[in-house]
């Protein structure tokens, strides 16, 4: 097991690429504290399909676009796990897409205090605790697809989800030394509904959507499971020399032009 | 830049082998016999994969590295070959197919180096190295995918880049041009390679430790001496060991990765996070 006895914080983990990722990051041995806005059966799930692993499942509820949510919840994770080496920022609200002239302050405000603000002062609150501890540690952010390219009407989380890049790396650069790395996965087209408790759903049936046959070398659609492998890489003491980088996990859809035959 | 910067220790690197990623795989791993290669093609031998060992020489160098891997009960194969040249290239895959049967991982990573200030590069230099770590790269691929479409199962084209291909040092013109075609490489083979299950990657390096070391002074590896000057640089505040990248490698050619395809990652210890000195 790739991350034996390490507690790890998930935000966003009631369903979807964070129950992906609490489960998986279980199963190699982290004891999981599952964060997420809403409290009810699925974000309960989450954390028995960690128990299930025979790790430490706990619940922090809390509103991670809030400072004094995001302390509240680290606070509490913390001394319930006694520590923190692993924070995972992924939670984000669904209406992530908005036409440009019907985003107004009010989107931008959620958004960005969601994507990017409440991302960074997650982050440095983590960071402060592993330091603190000096055992090191992993902050690891869900940037996008959306970070290197434009889709329609996706402009202001597009901008949030670039700003995680740059994050990951002015981290790296503050927190040189200690044993930290800041790093972002980027994920591609990820189905991520909820389904009956299981990490992964059905994937996108590539034939049904044109746009992913033409653009996604993969020929599939993504899967939490394939976000949460890589997390593990990077989570593990594998990817300690990786460090202020985002990896894209998206089947080749941003190396390809999009035009594929 | 500061003076007083701390070197953390190299072994930060390492963890537990033996976890099986690769059972039942066949890598070749060209300019194998020392440094990032040998440690590339020993992360894969520990996790169950047959490896071919591949390099211009059998030399000493070569001989430890085979004989090392023939102690991890996997089979190993040894296939002298300048990758650089087309014949010695195809003699390379024929052996090694003959050898293993299949072949579902190529790790590219030979490689050879010039330093040259620009207005003194020389022609015989560009075609040598273009030939060799580009050409060669790109012909050795496109083996390997011919061999793994008639499989069809997949397969996995690992190439070792550099941070090199983003960012420009000294001398490092026609290195640069060769690393930088590597990454875009990958994306070209991902979309023409579409739907075969056979993913292209690169990983990028940064200041990596592949000296020739004594085992006494093996401790010291990416620590203190080396590149002691680019440590105030890399936040990690180590330089990176092969086993860094080769775990990097591990992860790209396991099943944990079949959803990353075009790519190339950076492992630097987070040097190119940063910018130039204060």
């Amino acid at each position: 097991m790739l991350l034996e006895g390490k507690k790890a914080l998930v935000t966003g983990a009631r369903k979807g690429i964070g129950r992906g990722i609490a489960a998986t990051l279980a199963g190699e041995g982290a004891d999981v504290g599952v964060n997420d806005i809403v409290d009810d059966r699925e974000t309960r799930r989450t954390a028995e399909m960690v128990q299930k692993a025979g790790r430490k499942g706990t619940v922090h509820v809390g509103d991670v676009s809030k400072l004094g949510d995001i302390n509240r919840v680290i606070d509490e994770f913390v001394r319930a796990h006694g520590g923190i080496d692993i924070l995972i920022n992924n939670a984000i609200f669904p209406d992530q897409s908005r036409p440009l002239f019907e985003t107004d302050e009010a989107y931008w405000d959620r958004m960005m205090n969601l994507s990017l603000k409440g991302y960074f002062f997650a982050a440095q609150r983590a960071a402060k605790e592993m330091t603190k501890q000096g055992r090191g540690g992993r902050i690891v952010s869900l940037a996008s697809v959306h970070a290197y390219r434009a889709w329609k009407d996706w402009t202001a989380y597009g901008i949030a989800k670039a700003g995680l890049k740059r994050m990951a790396m002015g981290m790296a650069v503050d927190l040189a030394g200690t044993g930290i790395t800041v790093n972002c996965i980027a994920p591609g087209a990820i189905r991520n509904e909820l389904t009956q408790g299981e990490i992964d759903p059905k994937p996108y049936d590539i034939e049904q959507h044109p746009g992913l046959k033409s653009r996604v070398p993969a020929q599939r659609g993504g899967l939490p499971s394939d976000i949460a492998n890589a997390m593990v890489f990077l989570c593990s003491r594998m990817g300690d020399y990786v460090n202020g980088e985002t990896i894209l996990v998206d089947g080749g859809m941003i190396a390809s032009g999009g035009e594929m035959r | 830049m500061t003076s007083n910067v701390k070197i953390r220790p190299a072994s930060a690197g390492l963890f537990q082998p033996g976890l099986g990623l690769l059972k039942g795989k066949a890598a070749l791993i060209t300019g194998s016999r020392r440094g990032i290669g040998a440690e590339i093609a020993r992360v894969f031998a520990e996790n169950g994969a047959a490896v071919g060992i591949n390099d211009v020489e059998l030399d000493v160098q070569a001989k430890k590295t085979l004989a090392a891997l023939r102690k991890l009960r996997v089979k190993v194969s040894w296939h002298e070959a300048d990758i650089g040249d087309a014949r010695q290239r195809e003699r390379m895959f024929d052996e090694f197919l003959k050898d293993h049967g299949r072949i579902d991982v190529l790790v590219n990573n030979a490689v050879r180096t010039k330093w040259t200030p620009f207005p003194e590069l020389d022609e015989a230099d560009w075609d040598h190295q273009i030939g060799h770590a580009l050409k060669g790269y790109v012909f050795c691929s496109k083996r390997a995918v011919n061999e793994m479409i008639k499989q069809g199962s997949g397969g996995r084209i690992i190439s070792i880049s550099s941070v090199h291909s983003f960012r420009a040092w000294p001398n490092d013109t026609i290195y640069g041009i060769v690393k930088a075609g590597l990454n875009r490489m990958a994306s070209s083979m991902a979309v023409d390679l579409a739907g075969t299950g056979i993913t292209s990657n690169c990983i990028a390096p940064g200041y990596i430790d592949s000296r020739v070391l004594p085992l006494s002074q093996e401790k010291n590896r990416g620590g203190k001496g080396y590149a002691d000057h680019a440590i105030p640089l890399i936040p990690a505040r180590r330089g990176g060991l092969p086993r860094d990248i080769a775990n990097m490698a591990l992860f790209l050619a396991s099943d944990l990765s079949g959803y990353v395809n075009g790519e190339t990652i950076l492992v630097d210890g987070g040097l190119l996070a940063g910018g130039t000195p204060d």
